[in-house]
C-alpha cells in the first residue's frame, strides 16, 4: 500500500514535471481518435438506420424485376417450388423508359413509379424524422431524399413522365427514404404517387406488352427471400437454371449489393482512415517511444537517487507506463468528446448520399473500444521502451554516470564558414540521429498518406465513376427493326456528317457464368468502353475481357476459358485480357457485340451513343439521324441528369474534405511532434545554447538551426514518404477500392501531387520547430557560470 | 597615460530570494586599462565573478552603466549584446565550456566564421596558428571528450581570442584544473598579454595573481583596494609573490 502511495506521488510528480509531453501525447491521442470516432460512429448509424430501413421495406434476398410478361406460370412455379426459397413477393410498379423531366431537363435515370404504402417513410420538414401521417394528392410525387438534394429538387419541382398517350405531370410533394433506389450510387429512381394516379397510369397510360417500343410498362419487382444456408449468387444462379428468371429480368440485385451500393463512400472512406490511423498510431507509438528514451537520460541521476532509495525497476517502469496510459486515455476521451458535434455533422453529408436518415449520434462504445485498443498497443511499446530504465545502474547515475547527449556520429560533415546554421544544424543532427529517426519515419508516413490521398482524388476522377457519360452528345433509342449490319452505315453518316464524331453501340445484359450472375456490357468497341490493363482487348467472337474481381471469384485468368449461359444458349469464351470497372463494384465483363450474337442475346435492346459532336452541330445531326435512320431507332441530344452532375459535384466535395482533413490532421500532428522534438532538445541542448550565445551566436541564428535542422528531417523523411508512395500507393489503393471496381487503381501522378505534401510538411517542420525553438531566446549566458 | 577600454560607474546587482533583496554590487566604480591584466580578487561572495559578468555583458546590472567603445552595454539590446561578444569580448569560462560535438578546431573555428572581416580560409589559418600556440594542434580533430581539462582550457582560450577581442574575460580560468594545467594556462595568458591582449580576469588563486599587472579587491560589492604591479618576470616571482601577499593581508585575505 505504501509502495503503491509512492509510485502514484511519483507519478503525480512526473504528469506535473512534464506537461508538455504529458499534453502532446494526450492530443496524440485525441486527433486518432477524433480520426476514426466520427467515420466509425457514421458507419455503425448507416449500417444500422439501413438493416431497419430494409426491414421495413420488407426488402428480398434477390430483388429482380420482370417484365409484366415475363412473370409466367413457369417462373411463379420455379419459385413456390424451389427449397431454398422462403417467400417470395411480386410488387407491381411502372416502368418508365422514356426520358422524363424534371425541372426543365432530361433526365436518362432510370424510373419506376410506385404507389405509396403506409410503410413509406417520408422525411418531415427538419428532415430529423419522418412524417406521422401523409395524405397524398393526386399529382403529388414523393421522390427520394438522395436524388432530391443532390439534383436541388424542392418541394414544387415539376416532373413530367413521357407516355405513349401523353406526359403525366407531378409535383414534388416530399422526400422519401428508400433503400432500394435511393442512394446516390444507384442510378436509378423510384417515384411515388397516389393510388388513384397509379392506378389511372396503369389502367390507360402503359403500353401493352407486345407493343415495339414501350414508354411506360408494367413490371413486377420480385423480392425472394432465400434460405440463408445458401448464398444470394447461388440462390440466383440456381433460379435462373430451372426458369431463367435473371436472363429475363430487366433489372437483377441482391439484397448484399443494394447494401454496398448504399454504404460505398462510407466504407471506402472507413477503409481509407482505418490506414490513416494504423500510419498514425505508429507515429504515437514513434514519439512516445522517443519521449520515454529522453525521458529516461534527462532523468538519469534522479531515477539512480530512486533506485538507491529501494524503487525497483519494475515500479518505476510502472509510473512511466501508468504517465502515458493516462494520456492515451485522457486523449482518447478528448477524441470522442470532439467527435460527438462532428458526427452530426458528418451524418448530414452522407444522408445526402444514402438517402437513409440517420441520427448523427457517435458511437461512444465503439469508439471507446478502438481507442483502448490502440492505448493498449500503445502500452505494449511503452513497457518495451521504458524497459531501458533497467540498465540505469544507481552507482553511476550518482556519480553523474550520464552518458554525453551526442555520440561521435561518422556522418559528421566538416563545418565549413558558409552556410555555417546549416552546417551547424547537420552536425547537432548527425551527432544525435538516434533521437530524429523516429521524426524522419513519422514525416515519412505522413507524406506517404498524403501523397496517396492526393493521388488517390486526382485518380478518382469523374470518368472513373461515371465512365464517358460527360462526352457523350447524342443517345439513340433503337427499334427492334433495328439490325446490326446497319450500325456500320450509322458510322459512316455519323463521320461524313462530322468528322471527329464516333458512334458507338452499348448494352448491358445479365448472364451466369460458373455458377454465378453478373452484367456484362456489349459493345461494338471495346477498345472505347474498357482499358485493358492486363492482356489484351478481345476481338474475335469468342473472346471476353473480364475484371479481376470477376476472376477471382470464377478463379479464371487470361488464356482461360468461361463458360457463359443466358437463356439463349450456353457459349465458350477466352478470356484475353483484365480491365476495370466501377460498374457493378466490377462483377462485369465485356464483349463485341459479335461474340453476343453468338450467344443469343438481342443486341438490339441497347443504345447508340455518339461522342465528339460539337453543340452547335448537334441539331444537324439529329435530323440526319431522323431523316436516314428515323424508322429503326430515336435520337435525341444528350443531357446528361441532373443527378449524376449533382453525384459528381457531391463526390468532388466528399474528396476535397478528405484531402483537407488529412492534410490538416497531418500538419497538427507535424506540430505536436514537432514541438515535442524540439522541446526535449532544447533541455538537452541548453549548454550548448548558452556557449553559442557566449561567443557571439544570436537567439534567431540559433533557433533557425533548430528550423533547418528539422527542415532536414522533413526533406529526408519527405523523399523516403514519396519514394514509399511510389511503390505502395498504387496496390494499397487497389486494395481499398477493389469494392467499387477498381482493382488497378493509377493515381494522378503530376509532378505537383508528388512534391505539394512534402513541401507542406517541409514547411510545417521549419515554421513549427522556429516556433517551438523560441525558448532559445530565455537561454542566458550566465546560466554557464559556476559561482 | 593608459587607454580606458572599459569602465563601470555606480554598478549595483541585487537578487530577490525568498523575500529577500541582496545587494551583491554596490555601486562599483572603476576602469579597466588597455593592455593590462588585471585580475579581480576577493572572499568567496565577494561579487567578483558578478561583477565580472555585469562588465562583460553576459548578465545585466541592476542599475549603473558600463561603458566601451562609447556604448553602455548595461543597455545595450541583445542584438547589439551579441555583436559585442563575437567582436569586443572573449570569455573564458572555469569549466571550459566546449561544445562537445564540435572538435577542438571546430570549437575554435566556428565563432570565428562569425567575423566577416575574415575569410573562411583566413579563419582556419588563424585557427590553426592559436591552436599551434596554444600547443594543443595534435589533438585538433579530437572531440572535448576526448581531451584533459587543460587541453580543453587551452581550446577555450583559443576560442575566446579567435576574434582578437578587445578585452579577454576569464573567469577562475583554473579553478578546475590541476597544478600543472594551471600553469600551462596561465602561461598562456601572460603570452597573450604580452602580445598585447587585455585581459580581466577573477581568481581567488594568489599564485594566477601572480600574473596580473593590476590586481582589483573586491569586498562587499565595492572595489576596496587596487594594486599596480610591474609587467610579470618569472625570475621575480618570490618577491611579487610577497607583496601580493602582504597587499593582500592588508585587505583582510
Amino acid at each position: 500500500m505504501e509502495k503503491m502511495k509512492s509510485i502514484l506521488t511519483l507519478l503525480k510528480a512526473n504528469i506535473m514535471h512534464k506537461k508538455g509531453a504529458f499534453k502532446s501525447i494526450a492530443a496524440l491521442m485525441a486527433i486518432i481518435t477524433l480520426s476514426f470516432s466520427c467515420t466509425v460512429s457514421n458507419n455503425i448509424n448507416i449500417d444500422r438506420e439501413l438493416a431497419d430501413s430494409m426491414e421495413n421495406t420488407d426488402v428480398g434476398d434477390l430483388l429482380i424485376t420482370l417484365g409484366e410478361a415475363e412473370l409466367t406460370d413457369t417462373v411463379k412455379s420455379a419459385l413456390d417450388d424451389n427449397n431454398a426459397v422462403l417467400r417470395w413477393r411480386a410488387d407491381e410498379r411502372i416502368a418508365v423508359n422514356g426520358n422524363a423531366e424534371i425541372n426543365g431537363s432530361k433526365t436518362d435515370s432510370v424510373i419506376r413509379l410506385a404507389k405509396i404504402t403506409d410503410e413509406l417513410r417520408v422525411f418531415n420538414e427538419a428532415e430529423n424524422g419522418f412524417e406521422e401521417n401523409i395524405s397524398p394528392k393526386s399529382g403529388d410525387v414523393y421522390i427520394s431524399y438522395s436524388t432530391a438534394k443532390i439534383s436541388s429538387f424542392k418541394k414544387g419541382t415539376e416532373i413530367i413522365i413521357p407516355t405513349s398517350f401523353g406526359d403525366e405531370v407531378f409535383t414534388v410533394a416530399g422526400f422519401t427514404e428508400d433503400p432500394i433506389f435511393g442512394s446516390s450510387s444507384m442510378g436509378a429512381m423510384q417515384l411515388f404517387i397516389s393510388d388513384e394516379d397509379y392506378d389511372r397510369i396503369s389502367a390507360e397510360k402503359t403500353d401493352p406488352p407486345d407493343a415495339p417500343f414501350k414508354l411506360t410498362e408494367r413490371v413486377y419487382m420480385l423480392h425472394i427471400f432465400g434460405d440463408k444456408s445458401i448464398s444470394e449468387n447461388e440462390l440466383a444462379a440456381e433460379l435462373n437454371s430451372s426458369c431463367g428468371i435473371i436472363d429475363k429480368s430487366m433489372l437483377y440485385t441482391t439484397k448484399s449489393d443494394l447494401k454496398d451500393a448504399v454504404t460505398i463512400y462510407s466504407d471506402i472512406g472507413t477503409k481509407l482512415l482505418g490506414v490513416f490511423v494504423f500510419l498514425l498510431t505508429m507515429a504515437v507509438i514513434i514519439t512516445i517511444h522517443n519521449s520515454i528514451t529522453t525521458s529516461i537520460e534527462m532523468d538519469y541521476t534522479d531515477l539512480g537517487v530512486l533506485k538507491s532509495q529501494g524503487f525497483t525497476t519494475g515500479q518505476i517502469q510502472l509510473t512511466y507506463i501508468l504517465q502515458y496510459a493516462i494520456a492515451l486515455l485522457i486523449g482518447a476521451a478528448a477524441g470522442i468528446l470532439v467527435s460527438i458535434p462532428l458526427t452530426s455533422a458528418l451524418s448530414r453529408l452522407f444522408m445526402v448520399i444514402t438517402g437513409i436518415l440517420t441520427c448523427g449520434k457517435a458511437a461512444v462504445g465503439s469508439c471507446l473500444l478502438i481507442a483502448l485498443g490502440i492505448a493498449a498497443v500503445c502500452s505494449v511499446f511503452i513497457v518495451i521502451s521504458a524497459a531501458r530504465v533497467g540498465r540505469i545502474s544507481p552507482v553511476k547515475a550518482l556519480n553523474g554516470g550520464r552518458e554525453d547527449v551526442y555520440f561521435s556520429s561518422r556522418l559528421n560533415v566538416k563545418i565549413r564558414k558558409k552556410p555555417l546554421i546549416f552546417f551547424i544544424a547537420l552536425r547537432q543532427l548527425t551527432s544525435g540521429i538516434g533521437k530524429y529517426i523516429g521524426s524522419c519515419v513519422i514525416t515519412a508516413l505522413l507524406v506517404f498518406f498524403m501523397i496517396s490521398i492526393t493521388s488517390m482524388t486526382g485518380g478518382m476522377s469523374y470518368e472513373a465513376f461515371f465512365g464517358n457519360l460527360n462526352t457523350i452528345s447524342v443517345s439513340m433509342m433503337m427499334f427492334d427493326n433495328f439490325e446490326m449490319s446497319d450500325m456500320d452505315a450509322l458510322k459512316a453518316d455519323v463521320k461524313k456528317e462530322y468528322d471527329s464524331a464516333d458512334a458507338f453501340f452499348i448494352t448491358y445484359y445479365d448472364v451466369q457464368a460458373e455458377d454465378n450472375i453478373y452484367s456484362i456490357a456489349v459493345t461494338d468497341n471495346v477498345g472505347l468502353q474498357a482499358k485493358i490493363y492486363n492482356g489484351r482487348s478481345p476481338v474475335y467472337s469468342n473472346e471476353i475481357a473480364i475484371t479481376e474481381i470477376v476472376a477471382e471469384e470464377t478463379g479464371k485468368g487470361i488464356g482461360d476459358s468461361l463458360t457463359v449461359h443466358t437463356d439463349f444458349g450456353t457459349e465458350d469464351y477466352i478470356i484475353t485480357g483484365f480491365y476495370q470497372t466501377t460498374s457493378e463494384f466490377g462483377r462485369t465483363f465485356i464483349m463485341d457485340y459479335t461474340a453476343a450474337e453468338k450467344l443469343g442475346i438481342p443486341v438490339q435492346n441497347g443504345f447508340i451513343n455518339m461522342e465528339g459532336c460539337s453543340e452547335e452541330d448537334i441539331n444537324a445531326m439529329l435530323a440526319m439521324l431522323e431523316d436516314k435512320f428515323g424508322d429503326k431507332l430515336i435520337a435525341e441530344k444528350y443531357e446528361m441528369s441532373a443527378s449524376v452532375s449533382g453525384m459528381a459535384s457531391t463526390l468532388e466535395t466528399l474528396l476535397n474534405v478528405v484531402v483537407i482533413s488529412v492534410f490538416s490532421v497531418s500538419c497538427v500532428f507535424a506540430f505536436l511532434v514537432v514541438n515535442m522534438l524540439c522541446r526535449k532538445a532544447l533541455l538537452f541542448e541548453k549548454r550548448d545554447i548558452g556557449i553559442y550565445k557566449a561567443n557571439g551566436f544570436s537567439s534567431s541564428a540559433l533557433r533557425m538551426q533548430f528550423s533547418v535542422r528539422f527542415l532536414i528531417i522533413a526533406i529526408v523523411g519527405s523523399a523516403v514518404g514519396t519514394l514509399l508512395s511510389v511503390f505502395f500507393t498504387r496496390p494499397l489503393f487497389s486494395a481499398i477500392l477493389r469494392i467499387v471496381g477498381i482493382t488497378d487503381f493509377i493515381g494522378e501522378a503530376s509532378l505537383l501531387s508528388l512534391l505539394a505534401p512534402g513541401g507542406a510538411i517541409c514547411l510545417c517542420f521549419l515554421l513549427f520547430s522556429y516556433f517551438s525553438s523560441r525558448k532559445v531566446k530565455s537561454v542566458e549566458t550566465r546560466d554557464l557560470i559556476c559561482e | 597615460m593608459k587607454n580606458t577600454i572599459l569602465s563601470a560607474k555606480g554598478l549595483c546587482k541585487s537578487f530577490a530570494q525568498n523575500g529577500v533583496q541582496s545587494h551583491i554590487l554596490n555601486g562599483v566604480e572603476l576602469d579597466i586599462f588597455d593592455g593590462d591584466f588585471t585580475v579581480i580578487m576577493g572572499a568567496s561572495g565577494s561579487g567578483k565573478s558578478t561583477l565580472l559578468y555585469a562588465l562583460s555583458g553576459m548578465d545585466r546590472a541592476t542599475s549603473g552603466d558600463v561603458i566601451c567603445g562609447g556604448q553602455n552595454i548595461a543597455k545595450l539590446s541583445e542584438k547589439k549584446l551579441t555583436e559585442l561578444r563575437h567582436g569586443d569580448f572573449g570569455f573564458v569560462f572555469q569549466q571550459m565550456h566546449l561544445v562537445s560535438n564540435l572538435t577542438i578546431f571546430e570549437n575554435v573555428a566556428v565563432p570565428g566564421y562569425l567575423n566577416r572581416s575574415r575569410t573562411a580560409k583566413e579563419t582556419d589559418a588563424y585557427a590553426e596558428e592559436l591552436l599551434e600556440k596554444m600547443g594543443i594542434s595534435h589533438i585538433k580533430k579530437h572531440l572535448p571528450s576526448q581531451c584533459s581539462g587543460g587541453e580543453q582550457q587551452r581550446c577555450a582560450i583559443a576560442r575566446a581570442v579567435i576574434n582578437e577581442p578587445k578585452l579577454l574575460f576569464a573567469d577562475e580560468p583554473t579553478g578546475a584544473l590541476n597544478k600543472r594545467n594551471t600553469t600551462e594556462v596561465l602561461n598562456l595568458l601572460t603570452e597573450l598579454n604580452r602580445n598585447g591582449q587585455s585581459i580581466l580576469m577573477v581568481t581567488h588563486d594568489a599564485r594566477a595573481a601572480l600574473r596580473a599587472s593590476r590586481i582589483l579587491y573586491i569586498e562587499d560589492g565595492r572595489i576596496v583596494g587596487d594594486l599596480e604591479l610591474p609587467p610579470y618576470d618569472p625570475e621575480e616571482e618570490k618577491s611579487r609573490d610577497r607583496q601580493i601577499t602582504s597587499w593582500l593581508s592588508s585587505m583582510g585575505w
